[in-house]
């Protein structure tokens, strides 16, 4: 069991970012409309900066931003996303590399991890800014619009025992309809939801719960009370702790069992989890990760920015 | 709050263990349920049927590893032989097929390899059945190397030559079946799928299912049907895969399908092969037309709640087995005219606003009708006299339908006066009158309205028949309803499996709407195709509510409407695909011609467990018509205008039925 307790994070002061935080040799952020995007996005130094352009976000080319490189992918694929970004970044061995996953899309984010790793790529630097507030409360949309498919991330499929038990690992965030795709995808697997917190602010953790609960039949199975789970919002080692625990709880209950993650809260979590199935995941074996294909996703759905955390991820 | 665990709690047939799966089993009858399995004809077929109906449960029940538990001491051989056959349960989601079509552009490539790796997970879970009759089975001879050099004929893989039983086979199959999985990981990273294939499609099940006859006598005559849960999670590619299994299969691939009823994406097999055709290579059982014309339907309910206390996850009256469900739901007392609800639910208040709903009417009526002021007190003074106040209701129900221009409006509300008076005298002497037939079809209908009207409640459903109804012949609505009825009796510390209380009307009225919101808002996330469905269907509804508590009733219990075919066109058409494929709407029965145009009609009734979301009723009567440009405006997601100014016209024509101008709206769109 890995001790993630040790891993590197700290809270920046977002008016002296320029000063508390590094110069990187480049720094890569996922674009939208959201303020705390692009003020980190400003605020950071960095030799080169790469906007990534998201197809679900649907910028029409008028609608992106000038004086910087951008990656235009068309194809959601996180496979096409990814390597559309690696093929911009060209080598990258031996620089110092920073992304700000605000904006990214989780499934994106959870392949990227991967991929840097297999890239040769031993430490990132990854930013998160947290938003002052969810622009419409508990209300707030994120996914738009999703294909009703749910599937592993690709190369974080696994290898699965043919007649084990199912386990469902959910972080639970605001999107009730992502969340009960995914309970219905694996529909006869025992659910652990992961609750985010402490949440970014102490209103959003009542604002997720308000949501989670109309994820359908799954927040009626006593499973979502009696096993749920808490990880702080804005910490993807702790997270990844908390995952780790679950699992080995599994491991000492069930023989054989088939581990399946969804991450669908925050990305700093969705980061978290893909740091568990680095670390241990794969290692493990029968653990994937899976989420809802999203065909669009909201441009801004936040206000303001609070606090704005680095993250040191060793690969 | 009671800590006990709801006995009705939605736990699916997925989530259940192989022994809960034959105790919580509940016979339909034996009769129906092998026409729907047919488990012993080579024929393949699929059986669709809305979320609950309870297929996986169909399709786990009949399989090996269930089976074997439903006899103690019974050798697996002795298994095969008792049930005639071998069923291998498989869900399409553990292959997770969402891995095979990551590049578009070689879609014909990753289908081969999805087929292989289907035709290894079904082997193993084969294989896992044979080893346990083999295991268990321990004095007949299995002649495990005939079996195997069956298989190995078909095998391109020197790895297979040396395999000697069926332990061995098995564990081949699971290193085949890993190293795809590998591969396609891998393969994500470095953009090549390196692998190699030792068979082609078919050339591994089929001959396995064959040589079971040489691995022992007793499967002479035995079929392996492949139980194949939840084919919707295919994509059409890989359907296609499915489907030339169906139609290759040589007779000896058997397959039964189950999925939701927009399930089956294609017909066609593999490399543009041919398609397969009803009838011919499968057959189709739809499940909710079944079990909604299953006349053992209530009876089944109660002994499937009965099972649910028995087997109980530890609730009240758990292991009694002696709860009937009757017995604990206070019902509607409609004799003498509701009278008993009038007054406790304090509903005399209504009679002021549909009084004024009533002069309303006759202020905007065209000055044919002869409503002046004097006329108009007389015919209310008659109409309402010392009346019940449903009576009341129906009186002016009854002048508005009968109300014609060369009337004379006062002989009219005497002469249904009088025959209001009759009927309230003596109810069963007058049963054949006209006034005792409106009052049989309208008497639901306008007690909702009071309810409505009265302000101090809504309208009210209540009675174990009345969510069976609301259940339409799925269990799993059913569980729905009771289990928000005994959460709720939880909180307040009510037993509600005890029989020793009555839960009240309100009680369950608030379940009923607390089951419609979870039906309509939270348990219908299927992506993006159900969005507009739900909106079409909240269109829908608000007609047919506006019919029902309108002043002059258009269609007694309002719940289904119908339009013809050729009428619905472009998007709504696929809206309205949508809204029957997630089970918001039914369609009745088959197409009918139109006796005076000929033309194709159709008809349809709201899932009445969404119902008590608009105030609507369980059971349908009569069927609204749609017209061509309002079966667009509800179902075409573009169309909200329209809409709405259609809802204005209907509005205007039932609740002002003497005015001159029908399309002249009067009513505020944001009341509906």
């Amino acid at each position: 069991m890995v001790d993630y307790a040790i891993y590197y994070r700290r809270a920046i002061d977002v008016g002296r970012m320029d000063k508390e935080l590094a110069k990187f040799d480049i720094f890569i952020s996922a674009f939208n409309a959201s303020d705390r995007v692009n003020e980190v996005f400003k605020g950071i130094q960095a030799d080169r900066k790469v906007w990534m352009v998201h197809p679900e976000y649907q910028y029409l080319p008028l609608d992106l931003p000038q004086g910087h490189e951008l990656v235009t992918p068309t194809s959601i694929d996180e496979v096409a996303q990814v390597n559309a970004l690696v093929a911009t970044l060209g080598p990258v061995g031996g620089a110092s590399l920073c992304i700000d996953i605000t904006g990214f899309m989780r499934h994106v984010i959870v392949f990227l991890v991967q991929k840097l790793a297999r890239e040769g790529v031993s430490t990132v630097s990854v930013v998160y800014s947290e938003p002052q507030a969810y622009a419409q409360q508990e209300q707030t949309t994120f996914s738009t619009k999703t294909s009703g498919t749910v599937r592993p991330v690709r190369g974080l499929g696994s290898s699965f025992h043919s007649s084990g038990s199912e386990i469902l690992i959910i972080g639970v965030g605001y999107d009730d309809k992502l969340i009960s795709q995914v309970a219905t995808n694996k529909d006869g697997a025992v659910v652990y939801p992961i609750f985010a917190f402490p949440s970014l602010s102490p209103d959003m953790y009542q604002q997720s719960a308000v949501r989670a609960a109309a994820s359908g039949d799954v927040a009626l199975n006593p499973s979502w009370v009696n096993k749920r789970r808490f990880a702080p919002a804005n910490d993807p080692f702790s997270t990844a702790a908390v995952v780790s625990s679950i699992v080995a709880e599994v491991d000492r209950s069930f023989a054989n069992a088939n581990i399946y993650l969804s991450p669908l809260s925050t990305k700093v979590q969705a980061l978290g989890f893909a740091l568990w199935w680095h670390h241990e995941g794969s290692a493990r074996g029968a653990a994937s990760i899976i989420l809802p294909e999203c065909l669009t996703y909201s441009r801004e759905t936040t206000t303001g920015i609070k606090r704005l955390w680095e993250f040191t991820v060793e690969l | 709050m009671r800590d006990t665990q709801n006995p009705f709690a939605l736990v699916r047939a997925s989530d259940f263990s192989d022994s809960q799966i034959n105790g919580l089993w509940v016979e339909l009858g034996s009769r129906l349920i092998n026409a729907v399995i047919e488990p012993r004809a080579r024929i393949s077929k699929y059986i669709l049927g809305g979320k609950g109906t309870g297929k996986t449960h169909l399709l786990r029940y009949h399989s090996y590893q269930v089976a074997r538990l439903r006899v103690a001491n019974e050798s697996g051989l002795q298994t095969v032989a008792r049930q005639k056959f071998l069923g291998v349960y498989m869900r399409a989601t553990n292959v997770d097929p969402g891995r095979f079509e990551p590049d578009r552009s070689a879609l014909r490539k990753w289908q081969q390899l999805f087929g292989v790796y289907f035709e290894l997970r079904l082997a193993e879970d084969l294989l896992d059945a044979l080893r346990d009759i083999k295991q268990s089975s321990v004095e007949a001879k299995l002649d495990d190397a005939k079996l195997i050099r069956e298989v190995q004929r078909s095998i391109h893989d020197a790895s297979a030559d040396n395999l000697t039983t069926v332990e061995e086979l098995l564990t081949w199959v699971e290193g085949q079946r890993r190293g795809i999985d590998h591969a396609v990981d891998n393969a994500a990273f470095s953009g090549q799928l390196n692998i190699q294939i030792s068979f082609s499609i078919g050339a591994l099940c089929v001959p396995l299912t064959r040589g079971l006859a040489k691995w022992h006598p007793a499967f002479e005559n035995i079929p392996v049907i492949f139980l194949l849960d939840e084919i919707e999670n295919f994509s059409e590619i890989q359907q296609e895969v499915v489907n030339s299994l169906v139609r290759y299969g040589e007779g000896v691939l058997t397959f039964r399908i189950t999925g939701r009823l927009y399930s089956r994406k294609t017909l066609a097999t593999m490399a543009r092969g041919e398609e397969n055709r009803e009838g011919s290579e499968f057959t189709t059982v739809e499940l909710d037309n079944i079990l909604r014309g299953f006349d053992g339907y209530p009876s089944f309910a109660r002994r499937f709640v009965a099972k649910r206390l028995i087997s109980g996850a530890g609730g009240p009256g758990s292991g009694s087995g002696a709860f009937d469900p009757t017995r604990s739901l206070e019902e509607l007392d409609s004799s003498r005219f509701y009278d008993h609800h009038v007054r406790t639910l304090g509903l005399e208040s209504a009679t002021a606003s549909f009084v004024r709903a009533f002069e309303d009417a006759v202020d905007s009526a065209d000055t044919s009708y002869g409503l002046t002021d004097d006329v108009t007190l007389v015919v209310e003074a008659h109409l309402m006299g010392s009346f019940p106040a449903l009576v009341q209701r129906l009186n002016l129900l009854l002048f508005c339908k009968k109300l014609k221009k060369r009337t004379n409006p006062v002989h009219l509300a005497s002469t249904i006066a009088d025959a209001a008076q009759r009927f309230v005298d003596s109810p069963t002497a007058e049963r054949r009158s006209f006034y005792a037939t409106a009052y049989g079809h309208y008497a639901v209908d306008l007690f909702a309205q009071l309810c409505r009207e009265s302000r101090k409640t809504g309208p009210v459903y209540s009675g174990f028949d009345t969510f069976v109804k609301m259940s339409s012949g799925n269990p799993r609505n059913l569980l729905i309803c009771l289990g928000r009825l005994y959460e709720s009796a939880s909180f307040r510390e009510l037993d509600f499996t005890s029989n020793a209380i009555k839960l009240s009307i309100a009680m369950q009225t608030e379940a009923a709407a607390d089951a419609a919101r979870f039906a309509y808002e939270r348990d219908s996330n299927y992506g993006s195709a159900a969005e507009p469905a739900r909106e079409a269907i909240n269109r829908l509804a608000i007609v047919l509510r506006t019919a029902r508590y309108a002043l002059s009733i258009p269609e007694v219990s309002p719940l289904a409407v119908s339009f013809s075919d050729s009428d619905i066109v472009g998007a709504s058409k696929d809206v309205l695909r949508a809204a029957l494929n997630y089970s918001f709407l039914f369609e009745i029965d088959e197409g009918r011609p139109d006796r005076n145009s000929q033309r194709l009609m159709r008809k349809f009734q709201l899932n009445p467990l969404l119902s008590p979301r608009w105030g609507l009723p369980i059971a349908r009567r009569g069927d609204l018509p749609l017209s061509k440009d309002l079966v667009n405006a509800i179902f075409d997601p573009e169309l909200q205008r329209d809409f709405e100014a259609q809802l204005r016209v209907l509005s205007q024509r039932w609740n002002y039925p003497f005015s001159a101008k029908a399309g002249n709206a009067r009513t505020q769109p944001e009341l509906f």
